[in-house]
């Protein structure tokens, strides 16, 4: 809106003009209504209880590596006894605690409570009767849902990593990051992660959607991303972790029985999970078109 | 793009079916006038809601014009549904709905217009009375500043200004009634839909908040008033709809639906100097079925099936000299008796 069309925004019908006549039309409504929804998903969320989990979850790793780094071995060597061998353990514990457990985990509390806490405390009907389409109200509440997550845990990442150096000094720690790969590990790590957001995020989406308790379709989806590395390699297509295993810059052996297939290539994995949460939204927009406000059923 | 203002006020037909009717096919009502509106009205015809096999509301005709609408019903008897059908927040199973000629299929036209004032008691966490005004107006998409600016508005227009900044959670039962009215009328909606909008609402308020409804009533939005206070709705609404069962059993002016009511006999009071001389006259009429005198003797209540020919027999009377009139009127024509006569005395007050 120009600063003239601003300066002509009235707040009353006098004149036959409705204060929403000022308002911008088509695509550009849209994205202020997104920015509106983002901000507004965002300041219930960061203060709402139900945040609460997450902020613990995102800060479990952070103690874990706390609690590396001042561990001793039983003949007294430090547990990180170099950097090589502190990046190792750092991947394991991404792969197995971070990834699988604390942004699994907590995508499912974000993303599942993104309807269905707003059905539980009936304050869903205050959205239904914005002059906002449903697909706008799906998009919004997902990015808020993918910043969220992507704040806390994509902050966890980088404390995380970060928490490696200490032990080496600060000049060790500055060479590693600028010239010995450690920034481009930390960018990977940060990439995934937010993939992981953005793909879980998706799933648990319309899992809180179609599911009025998420308990157990979340924990399905756990059994499966768990077994994945049994599955055929036409299976593995079907899990998120599938898309992300190839990313990450230290790989992690799966053990005699896993079935090894080749990751997809990082572009097709990014495009992938990008196109993946697209049909999701657009299968949640169905699904939210057709929702009435009945809290009492729920 | 600009908007008509609001046009001329249209008087909508007053329909009654026979109570006992709730529960059985709807019949056609009997319409008293033409609808005179030259815009588009809140219109629902033929509409149905069914919850599963559990009815909300059944074949409902109706067509709202501006002004003050009171809805009154006993619970369960489907006023909310019918709200909730009007408001957009749920579709019909059946039938055509519009208001102001816009069907809910066009949600981003129909909620510019509409405010729902919804009889849930919930907010989103977190957020203080102002807060939560701006925010929900940013997601109409305004911009910051105007969001404020029609926020202050809708503040200062149920006198919530001074406590705005206090989180909703804090409220009292009667601040989160004004601040749920004050969310739903911030947009300036043509028009408003307000459930129980009274309840925990202490004299004071509720004397100050029926006035903003007539106020918004005269600025010419279409107020439709869901309670169970008979009263309220008696001195607040221009017509009244009154449901049960899930069934449309009257609709109108009160007068007009009063005067269909043909099977209970009119109550007319007269205070006059000879109530016995009238009392006498009545007798010597056909259609008076009883007259009470009052107990200091100076008037009397009688019921009678003919009020067009009680009221010629006043006429000649008081020009004969045999009475003097101090004041006479319908005992019987309000809400409380219609609703008495066709729904019963279940779920109100």
């Amino acid at each position: 809106m120009s600063t003239a069309e601003a300066s002509a925004v009235t707040t009353s019908r006098k004149g036959g003009l409705h204060p929403a006549d000022s308002l911008p039309h088509g695509a550009g409504l849209w994205r202020a209504q997104v920015r509106a929804l983002l901000q507004l998903e965002l300041r219930k969320a960061l203060l709402g209880r139900r945040s609460l989990i997450a902020y613990g979850l995102a800060g479990l790793p952070v103690f874990v590596m706390l609690v590396l780094m001042v561990a001793k071995r039983p003949g007294g060597a430090p547990v990180f006894e170099s950097l090589d061998e502190a990046r190792t353990v750092f991947s394991i514990i991404y792969q197995t605690f971070i990834l699988r457990a604390v942004v699994f985990f907590g995508c499912v509390g974000v993303f599942t409570n993104l309807f269905r806490g707003e059905i539980l405390d009936r304050s869903l009907h205050y959205y239904f009767l914005s002059p906002v389409r449903r697909e706008v109200l799906v998009v919004g509440k997902y990015l808020s849902g993918v910043a969220l997550t992507s704040i806390l845990f994509v902050g966890t990442v980088v404390v995380c990593f970060l928490m490696l150096y200490p032990p080496f000094g600060l000049s060790r720690a500055v060479d590693d990051l600028l010239g010995g790969g450690g920034l481009g590990q930390l960018g990977a790590y940060v990439g995934v992660t937010l993939l992981a957001c953005l793909g879980y995020g998706a799933v648990f989406l319309i899992v809180g959607l179609l599911f009025k308790n998420p308990i157990l379709p979340a924990g399905a989806v756990l059994g499966w991303e768990l077994i994945h590395f049994l599955l055929p390699p036409f299976l593995k297509r079907f899990s998120v972790i599938h898309y992300l295993k190839g990313m990450i810059p230290v790989p992690m052996s799966e053990g005699p029985f896993a079935v090894v297939s080749d990751p997809p290539p990082a572009i097709v994995s990014v495009i992938g999970l990008i196109v993946f949460a697209i049909l999701v939204m657009v299968a949640a927009s169905l699904r939210v078109r057709s929702m009435e406000i009945r809290y009492g059923d729920d | 793009m600009s908007r008509d203002p609001v046009g001329a006020s249209a008087t909508g037909p007053a329909v009654v079916e026979d109570a006992s009717s709730a529960g059985a096919a709807a019949r056609p009502g009997v319409a008293l006038g033409p609808n005179l509106s030259l815009r588009p009205n809140i219109s629902l015809r033929n509409v149905s809601k069914f919850y599963g096999d559990v009815l909300g509301v059944n074949r409902v005709d109706l067509e709202i014009g501006p002004g003050i609408t009171g809805l009154v019903g006993p619970n369960g008897s489907g006023k909310t549904t019918l709200m909730n059908l009007i408001a957009g927040l749920i579709r019909p199973t059946q039938g055509e709905l519009e208001v102001l000629g816009i069907g809910p299929n066009r949600p981003e036209e129909l909620f510019r217009e509409v405010g729902y004032c919804t009889s849930f008691d919930s907010f989103p966490r977190g957020l203080t009375g102002r807060q939560f005004i701006v925010d929900y107006l940013r997601v109409h998409g305004y911009p910051r500043r105007q969001a404020r600016e029609l926020t202050e508005l809708a503040l200062e227009r149920v006198r919530l200004v001074e406590s705005a900044d206090r989180k909703v959670a804090a409220y009292s039962k009667g601040m989160r009634q004004r601040i749920k009215l004050a969310q739903a009328l911030a947009h300036q909606p043509r028009v408003l839909v307000l459930d129980e909008p009274l309840n925990g609402l202490d004299p004071v308020a509720r004397v100050e908040i029926l006035d903003l409804f007539r106020q918004l009533a005269t600025e010419g939005l279409y107020v439709l008033i869901s309670s169970h206070i008979l009263h309220e709705v008696d001195i607040l609404s221009d017509r009244v709809i009154l449901i049960s069962h899930g069934y449309i059993v009257a609709e109108g002016e009160i007068h007009g639906v009063r005067s269909e009511v043909t099977e209970r006999p009119m109550q007319i009071f007269v205070r006059c100097d000879h109530p016995e001389t009238l009392a006498a006259a009545v007798f010597a009429q056909d259609g008076a079925s009883e007259v009470q005198m009052h107990d200091d003797r100076q008037g009397l209540l009688l019921r009678t099936r003919d009020a067009e020919r009680f009221f010629a027999l006043m006429e000649r009377l008081v020009l004969e000299g045999k009475v003097s009139v101090e004041a006479m009127g319908p005992a019987d024509e309000d809400v409380q008796a219609v609703y008495m006569y066709l729904v019963g005395d279940e779920g109100v007050a």
